[in-house]
Order: structure tokens, then sequence, then C-alpha cells
């Protein structure tokens, strides 16, 4: 029964190192670039060797090949322990607030390797007594176990640190890998490194090959269900292998010839077989993955269009609003004038008309934002690129803004590098750029100044507006230029229609320019720039 | 005991963020001898509401709310005068250019509070809603 049992357990420790060698393999093979399978291929190529050198060392009663065996687990285990920090360091993702310090560490391993393998520091001796394997350590084994434990420690704090910033899927994932982690280096080291040294024999050193099956069971769960690389094809690839193996053993183990002729052509039927069934299931893979990506771009697309749907019409009942303001206040003093009691003097004649025709032009100018966005929408738009004074042009506008500027209470200055440099652009299309951006400036500006500047710049001329206003919070910023796009906070606060800085970023890209927002957040001020090719 | 009441000048709170509407609607209550003080937010709105707590201070005789305003909605200002016994006999007229049934009906609930429409309703029509209001017609 003993022998059967042993040789049970002998059997399942063969299959679960060659299952991790293999399984770190194709894991690699996946995807050769991540440095995460990477790491999990050489945590358990370590794995592996270790298990085999447990399992020589107890299949074995050379006590030399012993002792050599018993020293090689120790080197792999060195290993063991720098892949499992390495691991918990990158895994799900590198810990941001340090650098990992490989070739210390790695220096450090190869150290402590050297003197497990070659020198009896670690392990002095081994002796066989009614074939129980006696073993005596060195001064090493401290040194060993601190630097195994320490690895084991740290990792495992790694992963709870880790853990705690996680949500969701990866914080399971790291749950699993660090359950994983603890059941396998506890149970491992227990059989192999402290109870032989407690008990003075290696009789509980078989069992530990097993306790690596615990880890490297929820780590492939975990790697996989991170997408780092497909279980379906690893499975696939892992049972064909495992097919192979078991005929290859058949054959080499068959006595008869006709047996050894069955089972060879049985194996390069397997064999033909099982590359063609990999290869159609790493196929069919793709296509689904290729499939689920476009299924993705739509389900986006699509979210896209509602939400484009839902501000178009958030829009509608916007603007409509907008323009009820101008024209309740010409409404308002069309009914005024119309009363003797209110109309009673020249004065108050000039007030009313003035009213009228500054409400008349608020309302045109919405109107034509509205008509321009839709053009641009529809690429109606022509422009008439023809060679301009940009210096000319603003300084102009900026006369026409000064009354404006000055009711606000506001002071509106004008600056340029140079007298006079040329740009090719529409005007039109241009003034009504530079006209959008210095209105905005006054308007979101409740006290101080607005500056607008003309500066050159190599090949190219810049446009600047900048204002001491209400400024730009981050989350805002990124947004501005985009249709519809309104400050929450300033929906009622202004006259604007949200279409302002869309079509100045859509006519100034026509003019292969540039525009961009710069504001250090709320109440620092904001600064606009227009870049232009000079002529 | 008539006279004391007229004496005291009648003042009207507008709170209102286009300033293109209060100095419309300021020309014509003011032609009808209304001290017209506005605000344009919200949040100055309540601090005035707290001012005229105050003893010494001339309360207004009626309010008009614009509803949609940059910071705090016109209907929660209007809770905040209900809640305060000092402004039970106070008019209150909702005046927005958002038009919503829901807000109408309950507005309707409210006492001594109307709900109107500038777009629909003159300068000239306004005063005439606020005089009747006040019983001065």
């Amino acid at each position: 029964m003993q022998y059967i049992g042993q040789n049970f357990l002998f059997t399942l420790s063969v299959i679960v190192g060659v299952m991790a060698f293999l399984l770190g393999l194709f894991v690699y093979l996946d995807d050769r670039k991540s440095s995460i399978n990477k790491v999990f291929f050489f945590f358990n190529l370590a794995a592996a060797a270790w298990i085999a050198s447990v399992l020589v060392a107890i299949s074995t009663n050379n006590l030399e090949v012993i002792l050599f065996a018993r020293r090689l687990a120790f080197g792999s285990a060195s290993f063991i322990a720098f892949f499992i920090y390495y691991f918990s360091y990158l895994f799900p993702r590198p810990n941001r607030n340090y650098q990992f310090p490989f070739w210390l560490a790695l220096a450090l391993t190869v150290f402590i390797a050297i003197l497990g393998v070659f020198t009896p520091y670690i392990l002095q001796n081994v002796d066989l007594v009614n074939l129980e394997q006696i073993n005596s350590y060195g001064i090493g084994y401290y040194v060993f176990s601190i630097y195994f434990f320490g690895s084991l420690i740290s990792g495992i704090y790694n992963f709870i640190s880790k853990r705690r910033r996680l949500v969701g899927v990866e914080a399971a994932q790291v749950s699993l890998v660090m359950v994983g982690l603890i059941i396998s280096g506890i149970l491992g080291a227990l059989t192999n490194l402290v109870l032989p040294k407690l008990l003075g024999t290696y009789s509980t050193g078989q069992w530990g090959p097993l306790s690596v099956s615990v880890f490297i069971i929820l780590s492939t769960y975990a790697l996989s269900r991170h997408h780092l690389f497909n279980v379906k094809v690893i499975a696939v690839e892992l049972l064909t292998s495992a097919m192979w193996l078991f005929i290859l053993f058949r054959l080499l183990l068959a006595s008869s010839f006709e047996t050894k002729i069955m089972d060879g052509g049985l194996l390069v039927v397997a064999v033909v077989f099982g590359a063609l069934l990999i290869r159609s299931v790493i196929k069919e893979v793709n296509q689904r993955e290729r499939v689920g990506k476009l299924a993705l771009d739509l389900e986006t697309a699509n979210k896209k269009l509602e939400g484009l749907d839902a501000a178009r019409r958030e829009f509608l009942s916007f603007a409509s609003h907008q323009l009820k303001t101008p024209m309740t206040v010409i409404k308002g003093y069309a009914t005024l004038a119309a009363d003797p009691n209110y109309l009673n003097s020249p004065e108050r004649i000039k007030q009313i008309v003035t009213k009228i025709g500054e409400s008349t032009d608020q309302m045109y100018r919405l109107i034509s934002n509205f008509l321009d966005a839709r053009a641009i929408e529809e690429g109606k738009i022509t422009y008439i690129f023809k060679p301009m004074d940009i210096v000319k042009l603003t300084s102009s506008l900026v006369e026409e803004f000064i009354p404006y500027a000055a009711k606000r209470g506001l002071e509106l200055t004008f600056g340029s590098s140079s007298p006079s440099v040329t740009v090719r652009a529409d005007e039109i299309k241009f003034r009504q750029v530079a006209q959008n951006l210095i209105d905005n400036a006054i308007k979101y500006t409740d006290k101080g100044q607005v500056k607008v500047e003309i500066k050159e710049e190599d090949s190219s001329v810049l446009f600047i507006v900048s204002d001491s206003g209400r400024g730009i919070p981050p989350e805002v910023k990124a947004h501005l230029f985009e249709q519809f796009f309104r400050e929450r906070n300033s929906v009622l606060k202004t006259k604007g229609t949200g279409l302002g800085l869309y079509i100045a970023k859509e006519i100034v890209k026509a003019h292969q320019g540039e525009i961009w927002a710069e504001s250090d957040g709320e109440g620092k001020g904001a600064t606009f720039v227009v870049r232009l090719k000079k002529e | 005991m008539e006279t004391v009441v007229d004496k005291r000048p009648r003042i009207l709170l507008f709170v209102e963020d286009e300033p293109d509407i209060v100095e419309l609607y300021k020309i014509a209550f003011e032609a009808e001898g209304f001290v017209v003080e506005s605000v344009f937010n919200g949040q100055d709105a309540l601090s005035k509401l707290k001012q005229y707590s105050n003893e010494d201070v001339d309360r207004p005789t009626v309010m008009i709310l614009d509803i949609l305003l940059p910071d705090i909605s016109g209907m929660d200002i209007l809770k905040e005068i209900r809640k305060n016994s000092l402004f039970d006999n106070t008019p209150v007229i909702m005046f927005t250019n958002y038009s919503s049934d829901k807000i109408r009906e309950e507005i309707s609930n409210i006492p001594n509070t109307r709900y109107l429409l500038k777009m629909e309703t003159s300068p000239v029509q306004l005063i005439s809603f606020v005089k009747e209001m006040l019983g001065l017609k």
C-alpha cells in the first residue's frame, strides 16, 4: 500500500513539475513582450527545477546524488523567492512609489544560490539511516531562511498594500494570487525547510512539490481573468502536450515491438492532430477576440451617439431659452415705446431705440452661431484665403470692444511685437474667431483686465487673449472646444450658445492653425491662443 | 392711519441675472414710483432676505424672481421666502421664460405667489399685475 501510495505521490509530483514548466512556457509564448508573463515563466521554471531536484533526491539511494540534488533544491528555491517578490512588484501593475532594484536583488539571489549549490554552508551533509535521509545544516541555513521568508513576506505585503487600492476584477485577482502564495509558500517552506530542520530528516520533503500546485493553479486563474493570456489556448496546449508526453512514455516503456510500432503510429497521429487542434483553437479565439472588439467599438460609438443626441436636445431647449432673452427685451421696450407715460423725453426715445438695436444684434449673433455650427457640421463652409494683416485687424477689433469692456468696468488693452504681420486667412472667418475670444474674455471676467496680443514666433504668429477672469477648471478644459459644451456652472450665467469655441476651433483648423486654452484653474484667469502660419 | 402706509417707499426686489431685462423693468417700475433693488444671483438674493429681517431696514413691498439663475434656483429662494413669516403678506412673482407646467402647478399652490412668462408679459402688464396683488387696483 505504502509503495503504491508513494509511487502515486511521485507520479503526481512529476505531473505538477511538467505542468508548471509547460504552463510557464505557454504563458510566455502567448505574449513574449509582457514582463508579467516573462516573470511568471521564470517563476514556473524555478519551481519545476526545484520539484525535479526534490524528486531526484527522493528517488535514489546514492548519497552523492542525494546531496547534490538537495543542494540544487536550495539553489532553485532562491530563484523561486526572487521571482515571487518580482511578480508581486509587477502584478497587476508595477508599484509606482519605488523602482525594483532588479540587478541588486538578482545578484543577492545568485550569491545565495551559489552558497546553496556549491558550498556546504547551507546544507552540510546528508546521510542515509534506515532509508531515511538525515540532514545536517550549516550556518547558511539561517541566511537562506531569512532570505526566503523575507521575500515571501514582502511579496505578500506588496499584494496586501496593492489590494487595498484596487477594486473589482483586479482586486479579486490580487487576492487569488496572494492566497496561493500564502498557502504554497507556507506548505513548501514547512515541508522542505522548517520540518526537515526540526525533525532532522527529509521525511516530509516528498510533499513539497504538491504545495507549489496551489499557487500555480490560483495564479494561472488570476492571470487568465486578467486577459494576460488566453486560457482556452493554454488549456488546449497543456492537454495536448500532456497527451503527447503520455504516449511518448508508453512508447519508451513498451516491451514488445508491436506495441512500439502501435504507440509510435499513435504518437504521430496525436502530434499531427494535436497541432491542428491547437492552430484551429488559436484561430477561433483570435476571431472571437476581433468580433468582441468590434462589438465593443460599436457599443462605444452608440454611446457616443446617444450622448450627442442628448446634448443636442438639451442644446435645443437651451438655445430657444437663450433666444427668448433678447426677444423679451425687444418686446418690452417696444411696448414701453408705445406708452406715452414712458416715452416722455428724447433721451428716453434714444435709450429705448439703442436697447432694441443691441438686443437685435445679440439675437443675430446667437442665430449666426447656430447656423455656422450647422454649416460646419455639413461641411458647407467655404473659405476665401487672402493675405491679411493680423495686427491691423486685431487692433481695430479691440477698438470696437473698448466701450463694451469699459461698461463692464474692465480694462482692455492691445499690444503687438511688430507693427504688421501678414498671414493667409479668410478675414471674415478669422475676425469671427477673434471676436468670439475677446467677447468670451470680457464676459467671463468680473474685474481686472483683458489683454490682446500679437506675437511672432519663428514661422508662425500667435494671437493671444488673456484675462484676469473666472479661469477654467481642469476638468472643463478638456471639453472646452467640443460642440454643445458649456461649463455646467455657467449654463445660465452668460448669453453664449456653447458653440463659439467649437466654431472657432473649426475655423482655425481650416486655416491649418492651432487653438488652445491655458488656465491655472478656477479664479486664476485664462489665456486663449491661436497659432497661424505667417505668409 | 391710512397715511402711514402711503408714506413708506414701495420697494421692489428684483432677482434676475440678465442686466438688460433688469434695466427694462427698472425703467417701467421707477416711472410708477417704485424703488427697485436688484440682485443678479441666488446667493445675493438670500443675503438680501437676511438683511430684511433687521428691524431698521425697509422690507420690499413685492418681489420678482427669475427661476433659472446661475447658482440657486429661483424656486429654492421662493421656499426660503415662504418659510419666513415676515414675508407672509409680501406678494412674489416668479417671472421667467422657463415654461414648465410642473412649476406652474407647484406655484399655484403657494399663497400670494404668481407665475408669469416674460415673453408674454409686457412691463406695463407686469406693473398692473403687481398693483393687483398689492390691492392698489
